[in-house]
């Protein structure tokens, strides 16, 4: 399988047969012929009436073009489709027979002189190079990644704004974005250098797969994007990202490792779904984001929607960063029963959020919206001091759960926070509880493990939330000594299964054997109640009990608990 | 040998499709051109080929065979590659092959894998070893090229 069918050069190679071809000229040719095509010099070869018999690759690169002239179309009315500026003093130039040069301008302010070469009895030379003229602050503009040497995002930006069809029929373009999966965690293990490595051989693949028409890009990062001329006889866009995706998703060997990524693909066409060539990349990239929702490793197509969401979520976060200073976060408070006393001994505290703009929002909605843009941390605070004031207010011994986001214990700042919150309410230590889902540990990193070992210290309880979802893996009741273990309401409500009924057991067992207590939420029923009152389940927390409720109303649910010692509900 | 030398095995599905003699004169398309390339970069191997899977292993100087790895990634005539060892070693144990090749019934290379990437290290390994025990056992007596001093 060492045969090689498709090689990065083929364009050159294509481009040097055809003009021997034209040319007919004696096996010399053939040298010229390369090295025109790999010259920095754009080349262009016409006819004596103007039809392009040959072009190089630099001639339109250097133009600032994605597309060259095609073979026996009109150079001139190339010029006119794509730099309309220099048409008007080019055309009499190219109708003349004689010598001629001229500086034209590109789009980007680059200068380019073309040289008009005479016109000879079958053909007739054009020469473009770069006209030397320093920049404002001296430097020229960089057009090239120097590390996988394809365009970068400034000539792709330049050859995009320039982009005009050069034929009068829609010419359809799409630009196709391309995002490594997992390339950050590859320099992080492996290092610099073989991500480095590992850049150039994609920009390889992706060479590789593309037709010559096709311009392959480095935006920046592990990000690509390709300008590619759907065309009928290379089969469908569709087709080509299908390959991208599955190329890139083959491992790589470099340095003597193996490493495997794999890519995520976003499409965007023009006149289809996107009008403008300023939206194109615009686009691609939010169906690229709509790929890598969609689980990474595949490749989407651009809709109206996507666009229509990410603006709905771009108003959203605005509105998040607004709701704190707004007040539009409240706390409510759900009740938490021993199952042994029936007596309140607790509550965990809610976040509700009342948007002026969008009323109320749910917390599985807003909280992960929150996290991603780091205004968790502002939240996460509010929430704490709320939480510990409110309960600092209850004139007897009950707890207080807080949820805490993971995200929340990646940063020293999480001790200070409790420690803060608890000094400035003066709240007893030991009435809180931070509940926390086994995302926090994750990670398995011992910064983590301090946070959480520093707050324990400052005698704070620590309870595992929602378990029995997710890995549930024993080790991360063995990593950390929890004051609680909160079984996930969806074991306990509805119709309990045999095998719900086995797990939440199961997990009671290993609750009392490890010295944690247990709370069962989401109790429904008398009947749930009950079973779990006889299988040693300590703590309960559901709509039986009561619904989470505003701050005002705790202390009269208090007093009828007092004055009864089950709940009104749980004797029906 | 003064730079590392390496070995590598790899797994893919086989899409040449066509009928069998259609099969047969890819594969030894694909022979000729292997014996030809490798001897220059100083790789040596096997090809282990049914109508479903390919497995190939390699040995060489570490670069000449991460290069024509690149390669042989691009090829369409596979897909799913799987690599099972890539790993330095001492020695060569196909000195004598170019490129030799091993042609196997569907159904003897089934058990070679779910060509997965899935896959966890240590099954690779295993199957990576078996495979190159395999080839160099079954190859024994045939060498494609005559016995130069390599």
């Amino acid at each position: 399988m060492s045969s090689k069918t498709r090689t990065t050069d083929a364009p050159h190679d294509q481009a040097a047969t055809v003009a021997v071809e034209t040319l007919s000229v004696n096996a010399d040719s053939n040298i010229f012929a390369q090295a025109a095509s790999l010259a920095s010099v754009g080349l262009a070869i016409t006819d004596a009436h103007d039809g392009v018999l040959y072009v190089n690759e630099a001639f339109a690169t250097l133009l600032g073009i994605a597309v060259p002239p095609a073979e026996g179309h009109s150079l001139s009315e190339w010029f006119a489709s794509i730099m309309p500026g220099a048409y008007a003093p080019l055309a009499p130039l190219l109708a003349r027979p004689g010598n001629a040069s001229l500086n034209v301008e590109c789009r980007d302010g680059r200068m380019v002189t073309l040289h008009i070469g005479a016109r000879g009895a079958a053909t007739r030379l054009i020469s473009a190079t770069q006209t030397a003229r320093p920049e404002a602050n001296g430097k020229s503009p960089v057009y090239c990644d120097p590390l996988t040497d394809l365009g970068n995002r400034q000539s792709f930006e330049n050859i995009l704004s320039q982009w005009a069809p050069f034929n009068s029929q829609a010419q359809p373009l799409a630009v196709i974005m391309i995002d490594l999966d997992r390339f950050s965690q590859i320099n992080d293990t492996l290092g610099h250098a073989i991500g480095d490595a590992l850049l150039k051989l994609v920009a390889r693949r992706l060479n590789a797969v593309t037709h010559a028409e096709d311009t392959v890009f480095r935006l920046g990062g592990d990000e690509f994007a390709i300008l590619h001329l759907p065309c009928m006889q290379h089969g469908s866009t569709e087709s080509l990202a299908r390959r991208i995706v599955e190329l890139l998703s083959r491992p790589f060997l470099i340095e003597g490792q193996q490493v495997n990524i794999g890519a995520s693909v976003g499409i965007s066409v023009l006149h289809f779904g996107t009008q403008e060539t300023d939206n194109l990349l615009k686009h691609a990239e939010l169906a690229l984001y709509a790929a890598k929702a969609a689980g990474r490793g595949t490749f989407r197509f651009f809709e109206s929607h996507l666009e229509a969401r990410a603006l709905e979520r771009r108003e959203m976060e605005l509105n998040l960063r607004r709701a704190l200073g707004l007040k539009e976060f409240k706390l409510v408070y759900q009740p938490q029963v021993c199952l042994a006393t029936r007596q309140v001994c607790g509550f965990e505290a809610l976040i509700r959020w009342d948007c002026a703009q969008r009323g109320l929002i749910s917390p599985t909605e807003f909280i992960p919206l929150a996290e991603e843009i780091g205004e968790i941390h502002h939240i996460g605070e509010w929430v704490l001091r709320t939480a510990c004031q409110e309960a600092a207010s209850w004139d007897n011994e009950m707890t207080i759960s807080v949820n805490v986001s993971p995200l929340q214990f990646e940063s020293d700042s999480i001790v200070a926070t409790v420690w803060d919150a608890l000094t400035s309410t003066g709240l007893a230590p030991e009435r809180l509880e931070l509940e926390i889902t086994e995302g926090v540990l994750i990670g398995n990193s011992e910064a983590i493990m301090q946070r959480l070992w520093e707050i324990r210290d400052m005698g704070v309880g620590i309870a595992m939330d929602d378990f029995g979802t997710g890995y549930s893996s024993l080790s991360y009741l063995n990593s950390f000594p929890f004051s609680q273990l909160k079984i996930d309401q969806s074991f306990i409500r509805g119709e309990q299964s045999q095998k719900s009924r086995a797990l939440v057991e199961a997990i009671l067992t290993l609750g009392s054997s490890l010295g944690m207590a247990t709370l069962a939420e989401g109790v429904e029923t008398q009947i749930q109640f009950e079973t779990l009152a006889r299988s040693g389940c300590e703590k309960a927390q559901g709509y039986l009990i009561a619904r989470p409720m505003p701050p005002e109303e705790i202390g009269a649910f208090c007093l009828t608990q007092h004055s009864r010692p089950c709940h009104p509900s749980l004797q029906q | 040998m003064s730079e590392s030398l390496y070995k590598l095995v790899y797994l893919s599905r086989n899409t040449i499709g066509g009928d069998a003699e259609a099969q047969r004169r890819e594969i030894e398309r694909i022979l000729a051109v292997s014996r030809q390339e490798n001897p220059r970069v100083d790789v040596t191997g096997a090809l282990l080929f049914s109508t479903a899977r390919f497995a190939q292993v390699l040995e060489g100087p570490r670069q000449a065979l991460e290069t024509l790895f690149e390669r042989i990634q691009g090829d369409p005539r596979h897909a799913d590659i799987v690599v099972l060892l890539f790993e330095a070693v001492a020695r060569r144990r196909f000195p004598k092959w170019s490129m030799g090749c091993m042609i196997a019934s569907p159904e003897a290379t089934r058990h070679f894998a779910t060509l997965d990437n899935v896959l966890d290290d240590e099954t690779r390994q295993q199957i990576g070893e078996r495979l190159y025990t395999l080839l160099q056992e079954h190859l024994l007596d045939t060498p494609d090229t005559p016995d130069t001093a390599r």
